[in-house]
Protein backbone atom coordinates (compact mmCIF):
# COMPACT_ATOMS: atom_id res chain seq x y z
CA UNK A 1 0.00 0.00 0.00
CA UNK A 2 1.71 3.18 -0.61
CA UNK A 3 1.41 6.14 2.42
CA UNK A 4 1.75 9.28 2.83
CA UNK A 5 2.66 11.43 0.57
CA UNK A 6 3.94 8.77 -2.03
CA UNK A 7 0.18 8.39 -2.02
CA UNK A 8 -1.25 11.51 -2.99
CA UNK A 9 1.61 13.55 -4.19
CA UNK A 10 2.64 11.84 -7.22
CA UNK A 11 -0.68 11.15 -8.61
CA UNK A 12 -2.17 14.36 -7.97
CA UNK A 13 0.98 16.12 -9.69
CA UNK A 14 0.71 13.87 -12.97
CA UNK A 15 -3.06 14.70 -12.89
CA UNK A 16 -2.33 18.24 -12.75
CA UNK A 17 0.69 18.24 -15.37
CA UNK A 18 -0.98 16.51 -17.78
CA UNK A 19 -3.92 18.11 -17.78
CA UNK A 20 -2.37 21.27 -17.79
CA UNK A 21 -0.78 20.49 -21.43
CA UNK A 22 -4.34 19.48 -22.39
CA UNK A 23 -6.92 23.07 -20.87
CA UNK A 24 -3.73 25.04 -22.18
CA UNK A 25 -4.83 23.09 -26.01
CA UNK A 26 -8.15 23.26 -25.32
CA UNK A 27 -8.02 26.93 -24.65
CA UNK A 28 -6.32 28.03 -27.58
CA UNK A 29 -9.36 26.88 -29.74
CA UNK A 30 -12.01 27.56 -27.38
CA UNK A 31 -10.85 30.70 -27.37
CA UNK A 32 -10.22 30.85 -31.07
CA UNK A 33 -13.84 30.23 -31.64
CA UNK A 34 -14.84 32.32 -29.29
CA UNK A 35 -13.56 35.43 -30.05
CA UNK A 36 -14.43 34.39 -34.25
CA UNK A 37 -18.07 33.50 -33.57
CA UNK A 38 -19.60 34.36 -30.21
CA UNK A 39 -18.62 33.37 -26.33
CA UNK A 40 -21.85 31.62 -25.45
CA UNK A 41 -21.95 29.11 -28.17
CA UNK A 42 -17.80 28.03 -27.27
CA UNK A 43 -18.24 27.97 -23.65
CA UNK A 44 -21.26 25.95 -23.90
CA UNK A 45 -19.95 23.74 -25.97
CA UNK A 46 -16.68 23.50 -23.41
CA UNK A 47 -19.28 23.18 -20.25
CA UNK A 48 -21.16 20.39 -22.49
CA UNK A 49 -18.41 18.52 -23.20
CA UNK A 50 -16.94 18.74 -19.21
CA UNK A 51 -20.71 17.71 -18.04
CA UNK A 52 -20.27 14.89 -20.44
CA UNK A 53 -16.77 14.01 -19.15
CA UNK A 54 -17.16 14.08 -15.83
CA UNK A 55 -20.49 11.74 -16.28
CA UNK A 56 -18.26 9.06 -17.68
CA UNK A 57 -15.40 9.38 -15.31
CA UNK A 58 -18.52 8.83 -12.55
CA UNK A 59 -19.54 5.48 -14.25
CA UNK A 60 -15.82 4.48 -14.59
CA UNK A 61 -15.02 5.17 -11.03
CA UNK A 62 -17.75 2.89 -10.34
CA UNK A 63 -17.15 0.18 -13.14
CA UNK A 64 -13.21 0.05 -12.01
CA UNK A 65 -14.55 -0.62 -8.22
CA UNK A 66 -15.44 -3.86 -9.50
CA UNK A 67 -12.55 -5.19 -10.77
CA UNK A 68 -9.98 -6.98 -9.10
CA UNK A 69 -7.03 -4.71 -8.12
CA UNK A 70 -4.68 -6.91 -9.53
CA UNK A 71 -6.33 -7.14 -13.15
CA UNK A 72 -6.98 -3.66 -13.19
CA UNK A 73 -3.49 -2.37 -12.49
CA UNK A 74 -2.38 -5.06 -15.39
CA UNK A 75 -4.54 -3.73 -18.01
CA UNK A 76 -4.26 0.23 -16.89
CA UNK A 77 -0.86 -0.28 -16.38
CA UNK A 78 0.10 -1.37 -19.69
CA UNK A 79 -2.14 1.17 -21.95
CA UNK A 80 -0.58 3.73 -19.63
CA UNK A 81 2.90 2.19 -20.85
CA UNK A 82 1.67 2.70 -24.23
CA UNK A 83 -0.32 6.07 -23.73
CA UNK A 84 2.38 7.72 -21.70
CA UNK A 85 5.45 6.33 -23.82
CA UNK A 86 4.28 7.84 -27.16
CA UNK A 87 3.85 11.44 -25.19
CA UNK A 88 7.22 10.64 -23.80
CA UNK A 89 8.94 9.51 -27.10
CA UNK A 90 6.80 12.62 -28.99
CA UNK A 91 8.43 14.90 -26.25
CA UNK A 92 11.71 13.57 -27.52
CA UNK A 93 11.68 14.11 -30.92
CA UNK A 94 10.30 17.81 -30.46
CA UNK A 95 13.21 18.65 -27.68
CA UNK A 96 16.05 17.00 -30.28
CA UNK A 97 14.39 19.06 -33.24
CA UNK A 98 13.03 16.07 -35.39
CA UNK A 99 9.24 17.23 -35.37
CA UNK A 100 8.19 21.15 -34.54
CA UNK A 101 7.38 22.26 -31.28
CA UNK A 102 3.34 23.09 -30.98
CA UNK A 103 2.65 26.28 -31.46
CA UNK A 104 -0.30 27.41 -29.59
CA UNK A 105 -0.25 31.27 -31.81
CA UNK A 106 0.12 29.12 -34.94
CA UNK A 107 -2.88 26.76 -33.50
CA UNK A 108 -5.15 29.64 -32.42
CA UNK A 109 -4.75 31.77 -36.44
CA UNK A 110 -5.14 28.35 -37.88
CA UNK A 111 -8.96 28.04 -36.22
CA UNK A 112 -9.40 31.55 -36.00
CA UNK A 113 -9.04 31.46 -40.12
CA UNK A 114 -11.28 28.26 -40.30
CA UNK A 115 -13.62 29.33 -38.12
CA UNK A 116 -13.91 32.65 -40.32
CA UNK A 117 -14.20 30.96 -43.58
CA UNK A 118 -17.51 29.02 -42.18
CA UNK A 119 -21.18 30.35 -42.71
CA UNK A 120 -22.47 31.85 -39.55
CA UNK A 121 -26.15 30.54 -39.65
CA UNK A 122 -28.75 33.22 -37.67
CA UNK A 123 -29.55 32.01 -33.76
CA UNK A 124 -27.68 29.29 -32.36
CA UNK A 125 -24.31 28.45 -34.14
CA UNK A 126 -24.10 25.02 -34.63
CA UNK A 127 -20.22 25.04 -35.97
CA UNK A 128 -18.72 27.51 -33.02
CA UNK A 129 -20.67 24.52 -30.55
CA UNK A 130 -19.80 21.41 -32.49
CA UNK A 131 -16.01 22.81 -32.36
CA UNK A 132 -15.66 23.80 -28.95
CA UNK A 133 -17.41 20.70 -27.98
CA UNK A 134 -15.24 18.39 -30.03
CA UNK A 135 -12.05 19.97 -29.11
CA UNK A 136 -12.91 20.32 -24.95
CA UNK A 137 -14.01 15.91 -25.81
CA UNK A 138 -10.92 15.64 -27.35
CA UNK A 139 -8.06 16.96 -24.78
CA UNK A 140 -10.99 15.74 -21.69
CA UNK A 141 -10.86 12.15 -23.03
CA UNK A 142 -7.15 12.11 -22.90
CA UNK A 143 -7.55 13.56 -19.07
CA UNK A 144 -10.02 11.15 -18.07
CA UNK A 145 -7.36 8.32 -19.07
CA UNK A 146 -4.77 9.89 -17.56
CA UNK A 147 -7.02 10.21 -14.02
CA UNK A 148 -8.34 6.73 -14.52
CA UNK A 149 -4.98 5.00 -15.37
CA UNK A 150 -3.43 6.98 -12.10
CA UNK A 151 -5.90 5.84 -10.02
CA UNK A 152 -5.74 2.07 -10.98
CA UNK A 153 -3.69 2.04 -7.83
CA UNK A 154 -5.96 1.86 -5.38
CA UNK A 155 -8.46 3.30 -2.97
CA UNK A 156 -8.03 8.13 -3.31
CA UNK A 157 -6.24 8.04 -6.18
CA UNK A 158 -8.22 8.57 -8.59
CA UNK A 159 -9.56 11.20 -6.12
CA UNK A 160 -6.39 12.71 -6.00
CA UNK A 161 -5.07 12.87 -9.52
CA UNK A 162 -9.30 14.15 -10.19
CA UNK A 163 -8.39 16.93 -8.06
CA UNK A 164 -5.09 17.47 -9.76
CA UNK A 165 -6.84 17.71 -12.91
CA UNK A 166 -9.41 19.82 -11.84
CA UNK A 167 -6.98 22.35 -10.21
CA UNK A 168 -5.08 22.60 -13.99
CA UNK A 169 -8.53 23.47 -15.33
CA UNK A 170 -9.37 26.23 -12.73
CA UNK A 171 -5.89 27.69 -13.27
CA UNK A 172 -6.16 27.85 -16.83
CA UNK A 173 -9.37 29.01 -17.54
CA UNK A 174 -8.38 31.61 -14.39
CA UNK A 175 -5.34 32.57 -16.90
CA UNK A 176 -7.30 32.18 -20.12
CA UNK A 177 -10.04 35.30 -18.55
CA UNK A 178 -7.46 37.36 -17.28
CA UNK A 179 -4.93 37.36 -20.17
CA UNK A 180 -7.54 36.54 -23.26
CA UNK A 181 -5.13 35.09 -25.91
CA UNK A 182 -3.76 31.36 -26.29
CA UNK A 183 -1.19 30.51 -23.60
CA UNK A 184 1.81 30.56 -26.09
CA UNK A 185 4.28 31.07 -23.32
CA UNK A 186 3.70 27.54 -21.64
CA UNK A 187 6.77 25.23 -21.99
CA UNK A 188 4.34 22.96 -23.37
CA UNK A 189 7.17 20.49 -24.48
CA UNK A 190 8.89 20.67 -21.43
CA UNK A 191 5.49 19.40 -19.48
CA UNK A 192 4.64 16.67 -21.98
CA UNK A 193 8.44 15.84 -21.09
CA UNK A 194 7.55 15.31 -17.60
CA UNK A 195 4.09 14.25 -18.16
CA UNK A 196 5.43 11.26 -20.68
CA UNK A 197 8.05 10.46 -17.69
CA UNK A 198 5.42 10.20 -14.94
CA UNK A 199 2.65 8.15 -16.88
CA UNK A 200 5.22 5.95 -18.09
CA UNK A 201 6.47 5.30 -14.23
CA UNK A 202 3.16 4.56 -12.88
CA UNK A 203 2.42 2.26 -15.97
CA UNK A 204 5.47 0.76 -15.72
CA UNK A 205 4.99 0.13 -12.01
CA UNK A 206 0.97 -0.35 -12.09
CA UNK A 207 1.84 -3.40 -14.90
CA UNK A 208 4.40 -5.08 -12.57
CA UNK A 209 2.22 -5.10 -9.62
CA UNK A 210 -0.57 -6.29 -11.23
CA UNK A 211 1.79 -8.93 -13.03
CA UNK A 212 2.98 -9.95 -9.93
CA UNK A 213 6.30 -8.24 -9.99
CA UNK A 214 8.33 -7.95 -6.69
CA UNK A 215 9.57 -4.43 -7.15
CA UNK A 216 12.17 -3.44 -4.61
CA UNK A 217 11.31 -0.50 -2.41
CA UNK A 218 8.01 -1.19 -3.38
CA UNK A 219 6.47 2.12 -3.91
CA UNK A 220 9.95 3.74 -3.52
CA UNK A 221 10.34 1.89 -6.89
CA UNK A 222 7.97 4.48 -8.74
CA UNK A 223 11.01 7.07 -7.93
CA UNK A 224 13.72 4.92 -9.34
CA UNK A 225 11.05 4.45 -12.61
CA UNK A 226 10.96 7.98 -12.98
CA UNK A 227 14.48 8.57 -12.62
CA UNK A 228 15.09 5.69 -14.96
CA UNK A 229 13.13 7.14 -17.30
CA UNK A 230 14.52 10.28 -17.43
CA UNK A 231 17.69 9.61 -18.06
CA UNK A 232 17.26 7.16 -20.71
CA UNK A 233 15.21 10.31 -22.12
CA UNK A 234 17.72 12.25 -21.74
CA UNK A 235 20.01 9.50 -23.90
CA UNK A 236 17.29 9.25 -26.57
CA UNK A 237 17.20 13.26 -27.33
CA UNK A 238 21.03 13.22 -27.29
CA UNK A 239 21.09 10.28 -29.70
CA UNK A 240 18.44 11.62 -31.98
CA UNK A 241 20.60 14.72 -32.18
CA UNK A 242 23.68 13.23 -33.26
CA UNK A 243 22.00 10.76 -35.64
CA UNK A 244 19.75 14.06 -36.86
CA UNK A 245 23.01 16.05 -37.40
CA UNK A 246 24.76 13.30 -39.31
CA UNK A 247 22.10 13.04 -41.76
CA UNK A 248 21.63 16.77 -42.63
CA UNK A 249 25.78 16.80 -42.63
CA UNK A 250 25.16 13.90 -45.24
CA UNK A 251 22.52 15.39 -47.26
CA UNK A 252 23.50 17.83 -50.60
CA UNK A 253 23.19 21.28 -50.07
CA UNK A 254 20.40 22.11 -52.29
CA UNK A 255 18.11 19.47 -50.03
CA UNK A 256 19.05 21.15 -46.88
CA UNK B 1 -22.14 4.04 -37.24
CA UNK B 2 -19.98 6.73 -38.66
CA UNK B 3 -20.43 8.22 -35.13
CA UNK B 4 -19.12 5.23 -33.29
CA UNK B 5 -16.40 4.44 -36.35
CA UNK B 6 -15.37 8.02 -35.36
CA UNK B 7 -15.01 7.43 -31.56
CA UNK B 8 -13.01 4.35 -32.30
CA UNK B 9 -10.51 6.60 -33.92
CA UNK B 10 -9.96 8.76 -31.56
CA UNK B 11 -9.56 6.37 -28.82
CA UNK B 12 -6.90 4.39 -31.24
CA UNK B 13 -5.14 7.67 -31.77
CA UNK B 14 -4.83 8.16 -28.02
CA UNK B 15 -3.03 5.13 -27.78
CA UNK B 16 -1.12 4.53 -31.45
CA UNK B 17 0.45 7.05 -34.18
CA UNK B 18 3.60 4.67 -34.57
CA UNK B 19 1.90 0.98 -35.05
CA UNK B 20 5.20 -0.51 -34.63
CA UNK B 21 6.39 1.31 -31.95
CA UNK B 22 2.61 0.54 -30.13
CA UNK B 23 3.22 -3.32 -31.44
CA UNK B 24 6.80 -3.86 -29.64
CA UNK B 25 5.42 -2.19 -26.24
CA UNK B 26 2.20 -4.55 -26.14
CA UNK B 27 4.50 -7.49 -27.32
CA UNK B 28 7.29 -6.47 -24.27
CA UNK B 29 4.54 -6.19 -21.89
CA UNK B 30 3.20 -9.47 -22.49
CA UNK B 31 6.69 -11.43 -22.41
CA UNK B 32 7.11 -9.91 -19.33
CA UNK B 33 4.01 -10.21 -17.92
CA UNK B 34 4.62 -14.13 -19.03
CA UNK B 35 7.85 -14.49 -17.27
CA UNK B 36 6.62 -13.27 -13.93
CA UNK B 37 3.18 -15.37 -14.09
CA UNK B 38 5.60 -18.87 -14.54
CA UNK B 39 7.90 -17.11 -11.62
CA UNK B 40 11.09 -17.17 -14.10
CA UNK B 41 13.97 -14.22 -13.04
CA UNK B 42 11.34 -13.17 -10.53
CA UNK B 43 14.35 -10.82 -8.71
CA UNK B 44 14.86 -9.29 -12.12
CA UNK B 45 11.11 -8.92 -13.37
CA UNK B 46 10.83 -5.71 -12.76
CA UNK B 47 14.20 -4.29 -14.10
CA UNK B 48 13.44 -6.60 -17.52
CA UNK B 49 10.52 -4.63 -17.79
CA UNK B 50 12.09 -1.29 -17.21
CA UNK B 51 14.94 -2.03 -19.54
CA UNK B 52 12.88 -3.43 -22.36
CA UNK B 53 10.34 -0.54 -22.08
CA UNK B 54 13.63 1.90 -22.05
CA UNK B 55 15.25 0.10 -25.44
CA UNK B 56 12.10 0.13 -27.47
CA UNK B 57 11.86 4.27 -26.47
CA UNK B 58 15.05 4.68 -27.60
CA UNK B 59 14.41 2.83 -30.62
CA UNK B 60 10.86 4.01 -31.82
CA UNK B 61 13.08 7.88 -31.49
CA UNK B 62 15.95 6.92 -33.57
CA UNK B 63 13.94 5.35 -35.98
CA UNK B 64 11.65 8.27 -36.29
CA UNK B 65 14.60 10.23 -36.32
CA UNK B 66 16.11 8.37 -39.41
CA UNK B 67 12.99 8.07 -41.32
CA UNK B 68 12.62 11.77 -41.12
Amino acid sequence: MLSGWMQLGPPALAGFLASSVECVEALTIILAVGSTRGWREALSGAVAALAVLIAVVGLFRNALQRIPLELLQLFVGGLLVVFGLRWLKKAILRSAGVIPLHDEAAAFAAEKRRMGSENVSPGWDVVAFAAAFQIAMLEGAEVVFIVLGIGAGGSGLIAAASAGAIAALVVTAAIGIIVHRPLANVPENLLKFIVGILLSAFGTFWFGEGSGISWPGHEWSLAGLTLGYWLVALAAIRLCRVTRSGFDAALPETAR
Amino acid sequence: MSWANATLKVIWALFVDDAAFAALLVGWLALTGWFAAIGLNSSLDGALLFCGLGLILVHGALRRTRSR
